[in-house]
């Protein structure tokens, strides 16, 4: 067995600082000439990078939001001896008042969250970066519609941004009728950031069009399908799900626009619709997109426990079928949102089919955490970040069960018990294995290694503050807080004060890890291959070239053959092989 | 109070309960009220333990491999198989076995919840932003009600009076009545109650945690519920008439807007013996002034105040010098002035947008009562907004 492709030599000379080939990131000369190269890029990396920018400061605005939200139930608004108190916003203007602001305060926030950063955080940030680099290719299929895309969904965010000039929306985030179609008579406001998800969403199509084309026609010689790493698996069946779900929330949200603005009647009944159509259509779309969310951060934990373990993924093969597994059913469970209002035979067999969303999630911690067996486990933050989520997302699903449950869930349903179960998966999953993935390919993406002692510490603290905020929500749902509540009744008042302090120790948490990474700018030059990963994109310098490879990589080995070959750049030293016994041993695998 | 810190519900835990009663409560607060609620927190406590036994398991393995394999510089890798057929098979087909236990668990308490008994007494829910309202049988509808959040607080009016609304005493004097007004519906104990539920605008749900039972409110079609109240305990709170009661609090589960989270009420489980003389003083009055108190708990309470407090809709009280109230001058919207009188009381139910009072617009919050109330109910309210006194 050759141990090492013939491209790897060629490269192997040129570390960060080769002559011949340009870092993606060298500047242009001046300043207006590197904007116009950046804003006229068609090179992934590149565009990759703005939309991780983008991200980065939605999820900031997005967070702020939610401290805004925390900090108001820390002491809610409410009548004491005949006065107001604990009036955070819009003082001395009635409880009413107080109110709307929270309203729009949470609604942005979910909104922001969902729309403008869990979307695209993995997908078009990461993704966009990574897919080509991975699979050994130039670019990916379409560069010019992806800079396309980039453009759509900033024009889309720049329209949903709007919608708060204007003074924001009171909707919650699932825009749910009659509600969204009647409220506030300035109607501009709704449709300005229902618009903004409108066209965001083509931006979400043409991404996983691009990508599904990438991964079928650019793959570089040697890369079968089952020679990719799990990232691009996962990918791709987002993607799949991506362009088969997004249409449906187009065409829903343009429907209500068409009956806000023009009164045709289809969602509210006081003009002859039906409410709860509204929801079907939006849990059609936003069900399946639960996993556009959770299947990218999967496929992030896929790559950092065997590299940062230096050991083969456990069931390979079993973990790229659990992606589509999920990916199917995820059309067919949409209708667990509304098991309070759907008639009794639906929500049977919903709940049932529920449940069958549990077992490829299952399959893929059994083999995640089978993994670390007989490792080589380093803690460095990726890896700190990618037992996190086992631990977190291991709540988040168990979580899952008494609200798939028919019994339980009429109990729970729109209780802070989903709050914190959704914001488990979510944030517990996705963002942390984003957080994680970004520690793990900030070296590749910025050229820049970190501290990685107060990355850690902040890791450390969002794991906390996360716990705190969200584990204190399960016992609140419990005992009756209903969600999108702006007071409470007393008995919830330790519970609610123990979660905004909570929150605050998250802020901190991310705060440490925005200065570290700030900090790394200035920083020691990561070496090409930092991890001793063996997947393709390691392959490349850091940063990589324009073109990414010096010539097209042939491979010759798995990305998980850990002990068997010595790692792109690496040394056997630094990075030791297996026993001369297991290798022979292992090598027919 | 609010700004007295309850202690944590872990360090309360009494002595002389089971760990696993113990661990219920931390759950859910209390024990639970009704048979059904008794399933569903039986269900729920399986399930966690379940969940229990599988994180730990999970993690344990975690942390014992990460631990047990932490890297070791210059260490020769070990390998070991990657793959395992049967071991794949065994944890994609087992976990259906607990699985569908759940599902069939929880269908069973699903469809015991479903259909009320044949017996049930019907009472008619209607929900409308921001406020619950119950129909009995008779027609009449609960007129007490309680504008403290703490449900210590929560006092009674005095029922045995059903003409006056009484400010509730709640321990201090010069109570300003507030715009969280929570009315209070009296149900029976032992005795099948069903719901039968719908809105007037947009969406809600109607949700009682402690009979753990919930459900959408549809402004297009009927949506029911049923429960059972146990007999009250022995141990119980009394009315200031010696009767017994239970307070389990409604809450809308579903955002309805900006004053969602005041959109609650109070159900009162009371003897049945006591339910029955209740019920008959709460039918529909025939004098104007206690039924137009009746339309207005039931319609305007919820936006209106008649103590002058500050709330959606300008306050009822009648104060010539602030201009609000039946018998004032009102500012209006377009900088003009109109008399308080029986003809904008009426102009103002059936066409809110005519002539919008100042502060409150350019468009009223206000929709139309057209065809909602009858011209004998218009009468009737503005009887009761005479009645009102500074």
């Amino acid at each position: 067995m050759s141990t090492i492709s013939p491209s790897t030599d060629h490269a192997h000379g040129h570390g960060s600082g080769h002559d011949h080939h340009e870092s993606y990131l060298a500047s242009k000369g001046s300043l207006w000439a590197n904007i116009w190269n950046w804003a006229t890029t068609v090179d992934h990396k590149k565009i990759g990078v703005m939309y991780l920018a983008a991200v980065l400061v939605f999820f900031f605005i997005g967070g702020m939001l939610a401290i805004a939200v925390r900090t108001e139930l820390w002491d809610p608004v409410r009548m004491e001896g005949g006065k107001v108190v604990g009036q955070l916003f819009g003082k001395g203007e009635g409880i009413s008042a107080g109110n709307v602001i929270y309203n729009r305060l949470f609604t942005l926030h979910g909104a922001v969250m969902v729309f403008m950063v869990i979307i695209p955080s993995v997908p078009a940030a990461l993704g966009n970066i990574l897919i080509p680099l991975m699979i050994g290719a130039k670019d990916v299929a379409f560069p010019r519609l992806n800079l396309f895309s980039w453009y759509v969904y900033l024009f889309g965010s720049i329209f949903a941004g709007l919608s708060i000039l204007v003074g924001g929306v009171d909707t919650g985030w699932t825009f749910y009728t009659p509600y969204s179609t009647t409220t506030d008579p300035d109607q501009w406001k709704v449709i300005f950031i229902v618009a903004g998800a409108f066209i965001m969403g083509f931006s979400s199509i043409l991404t996983g069009l691009n990508f599904i084309v990438t991964v079928h026609k650019l793959r570089a010689p040697g890369v079968g399908w089952f020679d990719m790493p799990l990232f691009v698996w996962a990918l791709y069946a987002t993607s799949i799900i991506q362009v088969l779900a997004t249409p449906v929330i187009g065409i829903t949200l343009l429907l209500l626009i068409l009956e806000r603005v023009f009164h045709v009647g289809i969602f509210d009944p006081a003009i002859g619709g039906d409410p709860v159509l509204f929801q079907h259509f939006f849990w059609f779309y936003s069900h399946p997109v639960v996993y556009v969310m959770i299947l990218p951060g999967m496929g992030i934990i896929s790559e950092i426990i065997p590299v940062h373990s230096r050991k083969k993924i456990f069931g390979y093969r079993a973990i790229a079928f659990a992606s589509f597994g999920i990916t199917a059913v995820a059309f067919l469970v949409w209708g667990h949102h509304m098991f309070t209002s759907e008639s009794e035979l639906a929500a049977t067999i919903f709940s049932a089919l529920t449940f069958l969303v549990a077992i490829p999630t299952a399959v893929k911690v059994f083999n995640w955490i089978l993994t670390l067996y007989k490792g080589s486990i380093a803690l460095t933050t990726p890896m700190v970040y990618a037992l996190i989520f086992l631990f977190l997302f291991s709540i988040g699903g168990l979580t899952g069960l008494p609200l798939g449950a028919l019994a339980t869930d009429l109990h729970l349903h729109d209780s802070y018990f989903v709050v914190a179960h959704f914001h488990y998966v979510m944030m517990g999953g996705t963002i942390i294995a984003f957080v994680g993935g970004l520690h793990h390919w900030w070296p590749k993406i910025t050229g820049r290694m970190y501290n990685e002692r107060w990355a850690t510490f902040g890791a450390i603290l969002v794991f906390i503050g996360f716990n705190l905020t969200f584990f204190t929500q399960f016992f609140m749902g419990v005992q009756g807080m209903p969600r999108r509540y702006a007071s409470y009744v007393d008995h919830f008042h330790i519970w609610h004060r123990v979660s905004t302090i909570g929150s605050f120790i998250l802020l901190v948490g991310f705060l440490v890890h925005a200065i570290v990474f700030l900090l790394s700018i200035r920083g020691r030059k990561a070496p090409a291959n930092p991890w001793g990963a063996l997947s393709l994109e390691w392959l490349c310098s850091s940063p990589p070239i324009e073109h990414n490879f010096e010539k097209e990589p042939v491979v010759t080995h798995g990305p998980y053959d850990y002990g068997l070959v010595v790692p792109f750049h690496c040394t056997e030293k630094e990075f030791p092989l297996a026993s001369e016994e297991d290798r022979k041993k292992f090598a027919s695998h | 109070m609010l700004t007295t810190l309850d202690t944590l519900p872990i360090l309360a835990a009494d002595a002389s309960k089971s760990l696993l009663d113990q661990l219920h409560d931390l759950w859910f607060r209390a024990k639970p009220t009704t048979g059904a609620a008794e399933n569903v927190d039986w269900l729920f406590m399986w399930i966690f333990w379940f969940c229990v036994a599988w994180f730990v398991f999970l993690m344990g393995l975690m942390v014992f491999w990460t631990v047990k394999y932490r890297r070791r510089p210059g260490q020769k890798l070990l390998l070991s198989s990657s793959h395992n057929t049967p071991l794949e098979i065994i944890w994609t087909v087992g976990p259906l076995i607990p699985l569908a236990y759940i599902f069939f668990k929880g269908f069973h308490g699903y469809v015991d919840g479903l259909v009320a008994p044949g017996d049930s007494m019907e009472l008619v829910v209607t929900a409308s932003k921001w406020k619950w309202d119950i129909a009995y049988p008779n027609g009449g509808s609960s007129l007490e009600s309680v504008y403290a959040r703490d449900a210590k607080l929560v006092t009674w009016q005095n029922a045995d009076d059903g003409k006056k609304m009484q400010v509730p005493n709640f321990g201090q004097s010069n109570e300003t009545l507030s715009s969280s007004e929570v009315p209070i519906f009296y149900v029976p104990a032992e005795r099948n109650v069903r719901l039968r539920m719908a809105s007037k605008d947009v969406m809600h749900a109607f949700w009682v945690p402690d009979f753990r039972i919930k459900q959408d409110v549809l402004p297009n079609r009927y949506t029911s519920l049923w429960f059972r109240a146990p007999a009250i305990s022995l141990t119980a709170e009394k009315l200031p008439n010696g009767v017994q009661f239970e307070d389990h609090w409604i809450f809308c589960a579903e955002y309805c807007g900006e004053k969602h989270s005041e959109m609650m009420g109070i159900i009162r489980v009371v003897p049945v013996a006591y339910f029955d003389k209740w019920v008959a003083r709460a039918a529909t009055s025939d004098d104007p002034v206690t039924h137009g108190l009746q339309l207005f708990k039931r319609n305007c309470s919820s936006c209106h105040s008649v103590d002058g407090s500050i709330n959606t809709g300008p306050s009822w009280f009648p104060d010539p010098a602030k201009h609000t109230g039946f018998g004032s001058t009102i500012e209006l919207e377009s900088g003009a002035s109109v008399p308080f009188d029986e003809n904008y009381a009426r102009e103002s139910i059936l066409t809110p947008q005519a002539k919008v009072h100042k502060g409150y617009g350019p468009n009223s919050a206000m929709n139309s009562f057209a065809g909602q109330l009858q011209d004998q109910d218009i009468e009737h309210i503005i009887a009761y907004m005479k009645s009102l006194k500074k």
